[in-house]
């Protein structure tokens, strides 16, 4: 009886030294812009959910930490960034010379292109270059906007998100979309209001690698991040998300 | 007065309410072409009521008004018609004061009569001229005197070439040194033959001027006759207590 | 004189930058340091530091034409709907009389930025309007309806003896609408329009959510591309500055013209 009590007292003990183990992993706060479906996008219940967010999710359990998630207009995320509103960004943010010069980039976690999106009823064209003297839109300050603008003679239309922008193609005001391609593929394929109307044509005519974004010099982060994705890596998780949400 | 000439104003039965005030008790009489009529009483009495309502600026409730063969009440009958045809003098002048004394007489010249401009002008210069103030045809009202501002009201009514004038109590708004010249000018109409209905509370204008005084108290009218027939012997208490007051 | 009715009435809508007047030293000074020395930054900063400052002065302009564009643009067109909400709002005719006034109570109790978004998004369903107009209408909508109660205030503020002398002289109610209330309501209404119009400028602003690529849409761009958040929009701000400033000055110059006469 006395043993026993003992022991019980021990597993309490064990329970509670435990917990307070628990509770010391370290929490990052990481932003995201989640009008981005399906790498980051709000559901029917107000939550963020998409591929980067099960992604680093699934980081975050590897190496021992836990994320808030805060959800951010992409125009100024960065800015955020070098402010300290948070500590990372996970956006499907593609790592370009550009930006490696002002941020650290965690390493690539997933490969992506951009690609093109026309009305159905426009049978001729097949790349950027061939909508010269129209309209074609993007969102502010994603590569697909940098895309459109290495286009001499086709005009850039910026939106502060990429459905807006859809929507806009849908009423007629421009004649394209370039933005990332499973992103493309949502809008253009999957959703209902615009399956009969959009078309993807070509193919991704870019190569870019995603990473997790955060302030230059935050090393200590920037291993932890890294340590968790080549965990997810050699577990195969990412496959499994890759299957879930970009089929 | 003969009495072969034609009838200018009819006014037959006349009543009016402000909500449950009636301020105008069935109200008669007739005013012949050529006749200066002079309307006179204490305030509130109603005098200026029913020369408004003589052109419609206040409707009546029940009753006729006859102006030239016009009913002025008659919904068939276009109003403007009537108002070209009687000319208004009111307390307050009520000047435009956007427009130069010369643009006050001639903007409804070309607006409502069509007369060309430069005829309008040459009318305009003459009336003018009539009642002194030629020297002031390009000044704004603003620059005028208030005796001024008045002879440039009466001719900005004379140049609708009017059938009869109503005077709302035209000297009322001036100082006492200025009365004398718009006197002056309604004397000299009167003489030329002008119809004119005055609201005033300038006795010896009327005693000099008049053909008939119309003496009103609390909407009625309580005493009607010649000039000399009313300051003499006034038959009604009210108008003799008014005259005791007034004189 | 009694009747001129200017100079008893003021209608004070203080939405717009401050207009600077002439006896009000403090102000035309204040106006003065903002004016010259926003320009003075701008100049110092492009000179000193071409890298960015020189490179955004050169990205933006097109922004600033279509900026004034939607501006002049709005406020023409906010002027002709205030206008005739304003007589709306004064007319006798119940049904007339409820439009308007049913207009000015929705328009004025929906944020702006919502009817931008709903006239350029939402109807866009229905009908295609290119994104310039569309941007033009819905800020002239929304300001018609502040404007119809600008001019509402205007007429009512002129004497009733003015119309009354207009209808005795045989004027249909039109004429001297024209005529006679109208020019005078045009001078008592011409601060606070101008107020307006400089309010209007600085929402303009709101337009670059649709896409339209007006001044600080242009910003924007140029800070999301080159991350110099700081410096852009250091910029930004003081080209409105002087572009508010600006309008405010010419907007007190043209109301000393119209006084010039009096």
């Amino acid at each position: 009886m006395k043993k026993f009590r003992f022991l019980s007292v021990a597993a309490l003990l064990a329970v509670s030294i435990s917990a307070t183990a628990m509770a010391a992993p370290m929490n990052i706060k990481v932003a995201t812009d989640a009008t981005w479906p399906p790498m980051e996008m709000v559901d029917t219940h107000k939550k963020i959910v998409g591929f980067d967010i099960d992604f680093l999710n699934a980081v975050a359990k590897e190496a021992g930490f836990t994320v808030t998630y805060k959800n951010t207009a992409w125009d100024g995320i960065f800015a955020g960034l070098e402010s300290g509103k948070y500590d990372a960004i996970i956006s499907s943010v593609t790592i370009t010379a550009e930006r490696k010069k002002k941020y650290d980039f965690s390493d690539p976690y997933i490969q992506i292109g951009q690609i093109l999106v026309v009305p159905k009823t426009d049978k001729s064209t097949v790349t950027i270059a061939d909508l010269k003297g129209k309209q074609v839109g993007a969102q502010i300050g994603t590569t697909g906007a940098f895309e459109v603008k290495k286009n001499p003679g086709v005009e850039l239309k910026t939106y502060d998100e990429v459905g807006l922008a859809f929507e806009d193609m849908a009423s007629g005001r421009i004649s394209g979309v370039v933005c990332d391609e499973p992103t493309a593929a949502h809008f253009a394929l999957q959703r209902k209001e615009y399956s009969s109307k959009f078309k993807i044509v070509g193919a991704a005519f870019t190569h870019e690698g995603y990473g997790i974004t955060v302030k230059k010099g935050n090393t200590k982060l920037l291993a932890l991040l890294n340590k968790g994705i080549k965990a997810v890596k050699a577990k195969k998780i990412d496959e499994k998300l890759r299957k879930k949400w970009l089929r | 007065m003969p009495t072969d000439r034609q009838t200018m104003i009819e006014i037959r039965g006349v009543s009016k309410f402000f909500g449950s005030f009636q301020a105008l008790k069935d109200i008669s009489f007739t005013v012949r072409d050529g006749e200066k009529v002079v309307i006179i009483g204490p305030s509130g009495s109603g005098k200026s009521t029913i020369l408004r309502s003589i052109n419609r600026l206040e409707s009546v409730d029940s009753g006729s008004i006859i102006v030239d063969g016009m009913n002025v009440n008659d919904p068939k009958v276009d109003i403007c018609k009537v108002r070209e045809e009687v000319g208004m003098v009111f307390q307050s002048f009520n000047l435009f004061p956007h427009k130069t004394v010369l643009e006050n007489l001639t903007l409804a010249q070309t607006v409502v009569r069509k007369r060309p401009l430069h005829e309008a002008r040459e009318i305009s210069m003459a009336l003018l001229e009539k009642v002194g103030i030629a020297e002031k045809a390009s000044a704004y009202p603003a620059k005028l005197s208030g005796g001024q501002q008045q002879r440039v009201a009466i001719a900005r009514s004379l140049a609708m070439n009017p059938k009869v004038i109503l005077f709302d109590e035209p000297t009322s708004a001036l100082d006492p040194e200025m009365i004398g010249e718009v006197l002056d000018v309604m004397k000299t109409l009167a003489l030329e033959g002008m119809t004119m209905v005055v609201v005033t509370h300038e006795m010896g204008f009327a005693r000099e001027v008049a053909d008939r005084v119309i003496f009103m108290d609390h909407g009625s009218i309580v005493e009607e006759g010649t000039p000399e027939h009313f300051f003499t012997a006034p038959t009604h208490e009210r108008a003799k207590l008014f005259l005791s007051q007034i004189l | 004189m009694a009747q001129t009715p200017n100079t008893q009435i003021k209608i004070e809508i203080g939405e717009g930058a401050a207009i600077p007047v002439k006896s009000d030293a403090g102000l035309f000074t204040a106006w003065r340091i903002a004016f010259f020395g926003a320009i003075l930054t701008c100049c110092y900063l492009a000179f000193v530091k071409p890298d960015p400052y020189l490179e955004i002065f050169r990205f933006v302009p097109d922004g600033i034409l279509v900026t004034f564009k939607v501006t002049v643009g709005a406020i023409l067109l906010a002027s002709i709907i205030g206008l005739v909400a304003g007589l709306g709002r004064i007319s006798g005719n119940r049904i007339i009389n409820g439009t308007a006034s049913l207009y000015v109570e929705v328009i004025r109790g929906i944020p702006l930025l919502v009817q931008i978004f709903y006239i350029y998004y939402a109807l866009g369903r229905f009908v295609k309007i290119p994104d310039m107009l569309s941007a033009i209408i819905a800020m002239a909508v929304c300001y018609g309806a502040y404007l119809g109660e600008v001019f509402r205030a205007g007429i009512q503020s002129i004497p009733k003896g003015q119309m009354e002398a207009a209808l005795s002289l045989g004027m249909t109610r039109g004429q001297a609408l024209r005529q006679v209330i109208l020019p005078q309501a045009f001078r008592v209404v011409l601060p606070p329009i101008g107020n307006e119009f400089i309010a209007l400028l600085k929402d303009s602003s709101l337009v670059s959510i649709i896409a339209v690529s007006d001044l600080l849409r242009r910003g924007r761009e140029y800070a999301s591309e080159t991350f110099s958040y700081f410096e852009t929009y250091t910029v930004i701000a003081l080209i409105y500055l002087v572009m508010t400033l600006f309008f405010s000055k010419l907007i007190s110059l043209m109301e000393e013209r119209l006084n010039a006469d009096r």
